[in-house]
């Protein structure tokens, strides 16, 4: 045991302490207030209250004082603070980069003038660059579609919120755009083909557009201009011509002269 | 002299003042509050047995008329007096119990302080330490361990100041004093 621990604690008085609520002495502060008199003689030669009272005047005082000046320079503090702010520009939304390089597949369609192609030609099946056995190619015509995969759509750092949501709004399902796929082919053709690819589901079908970029609106340096209206007019007076209001006739005070005028 | 002393009026009334005083402050001590006023009340009877001390009592009047004519002409002024007088009490009663809050705060905050102390919580740490080495339990041998150290090393780094590690510690002390 460490001598003067629990002298300490004698001392103190601690153990056990619990905020004092009022309810669970109801019955000394009704004896304060009935005998109130010979409470406040005992407290004042006891328990010396002016001493809470100077200390708790001291305190408020001092707090009201620090009010004052936190008060007062509060802009001040906010200007000679260095934290970094954000940026009052917005920032360009950067290129996407493609972490894999475009791959392009092509499709090689076989067209024989003498068989017609049907929509469950194998030629047009698949993806990868199929090679049909040309039997009689007399009149063969090959077909070469490119592809561009954007799989690397999710690796684009965002920047801001609007990127975010342009790029979030940007649907990644759907099919690729007849404009998009380069190449002279038939229209059926090219339709079926895209059918075919949006079946599939496979990442080639995938069209990405770049998010728009961030427009940046400044701000007019125009002042804000005070617009006068007369007061007789029922309609705004154009700017460079002054309104006169009418004179009524047969008033006889606006033709007497006034001494003063 | 003693027999003019304990004979005259003017003795017993102040004793009576005196004692009745004593216990009212006693009654109110110990938050006794119907002793209190029954004490109050007999001061008040008592001092109808004192003819001569009324006037120190502010009732004069009594010497011109009956009581209940008395009571029945001061009648509002009775009552204002003791309107006043509750109002005042009660007014008091407040401020004593900011008084005891502020009182229990203080008390409270030097504890704390003198807990803080750089010696002091060399101090606990030992003891802890102690505590641990004793202790049969392994969750608690560890917990002891823990608060030695977090003790040590608030003492080295200047003490007066009650971190996180020391806070359980400190509550424990509030809690259940050197019970540990």
């Amino acid at each position: 045991m460490v001598p003067g621990y629990d002298q300490r604690q004698a001392r103190t008085g601690l153990a056990g302490l619990t905020k004092p609520d009022p309810k669970d002495r109801a019955a000394q502060i009704v004896a304060w207030a009935i005998c109130w008199p010979w409470n406040l003689a005992w407290t004042i030669c006891v328990y010396n209250p002016f001493r809470y009272i100077a200390e708790f005047l001291l305190k408020e005082i001092q707090s009201a004082l620090f009010e004052i000046s936190n008060g007062q320079f509060s802009a001040i503090e906010q200007d000679l603070t260095l934290d970094p702010l954000p940026p009052p520009y917005p920032i360009p939304a950067p290129q996407p980069q493609q972490t894999e390089t475009a791959t392009k597949a092509s499709i090689e369609v076989t067209n024989v003038s003498a068989q017609p192609v049907d929509d469950e030609s194998p030629a047009v099946t698949g993806s990868v660059p199929e090679k049909q056995p040309v039997a009689s190619s007399v009149s063969a015509q090959s077909v070469s579609i490119e592809i561009a995969t954007a799989n690397s759509v999710e690796s684009i750092p965002q920047t801001n919120d609007k990127n975010e949501q342009a790029a979030s709004g940007t649907p990644t399902s759907q099919p690729v755009a007849a404009e998009a796929l380069p190449g002279n082919s038939p229209a059926d053709l090219q339709e079926e083909v895209e059918a075919e690819l949006a079946e599939d589901g496979s990442p080639d079908s995938y069209n990405w557009a770049p998010p728009a970029s961030t427009a940046f609106v400044p701000l007019s340096n125009q002042p804000l201009r005070a617009v006068k209206y007369e007061t007789d007019s029922a309609v705004p007076a154009k700017p460079g011509k002054a309104t006169t209001p009418p004179k009524p006739a047969d008033d006889p005070w606006l033709e007497k002269k006034f001494p003063n005028q | 002299m003693l027999s003019e002393i304990l004979t005259s009026e003017s003795f017993w009334f102040w004793t009576l003042v005196i004692i009745q005083s004593g216990l009212i402050i006693w009654f109110v001590e110990t938050a006794n509050p119907v002793a209190a006023g029954v004490t109050l009340g007999t001061l008040i009877v008592g001092i109808a047995f004192f003819p001569t001390q009324w006037e120190h009592a502010g009732l004069s009047g009594l010497h011109d008329m009956s009581f209940p004519a008395w009571l029945l002409n001061n009648a509002w002024v009775l009552l204002a007096g003791i309107g006043c007088y509750l109002f005042a009490g009660i007014a008091w009663a407040i401020f004593r119990w900011w008084l005891l809050v502020r009182q229990v705060r203080d008390t409270y905050e030097r504890s704390k302080a003198d807990w803080l102390a750089p010696g002091n919580l060399r101090c606990t740490a030992t003891m802890l330490r102690s505590h641990a080495e004793h202790c049969p339990e392994t969750t608690l041998r560890e917990k002891y361990l823990l608060w030695s150290e977090a003790c040590r090393m608030a003492a080295a780094e200047g003490g007066h100041q009650l971190t996180c590690e020391l806070k359980p510690i400190w509550k424990d002390y509030v809690t259940n004093g050197s019970r540990l």
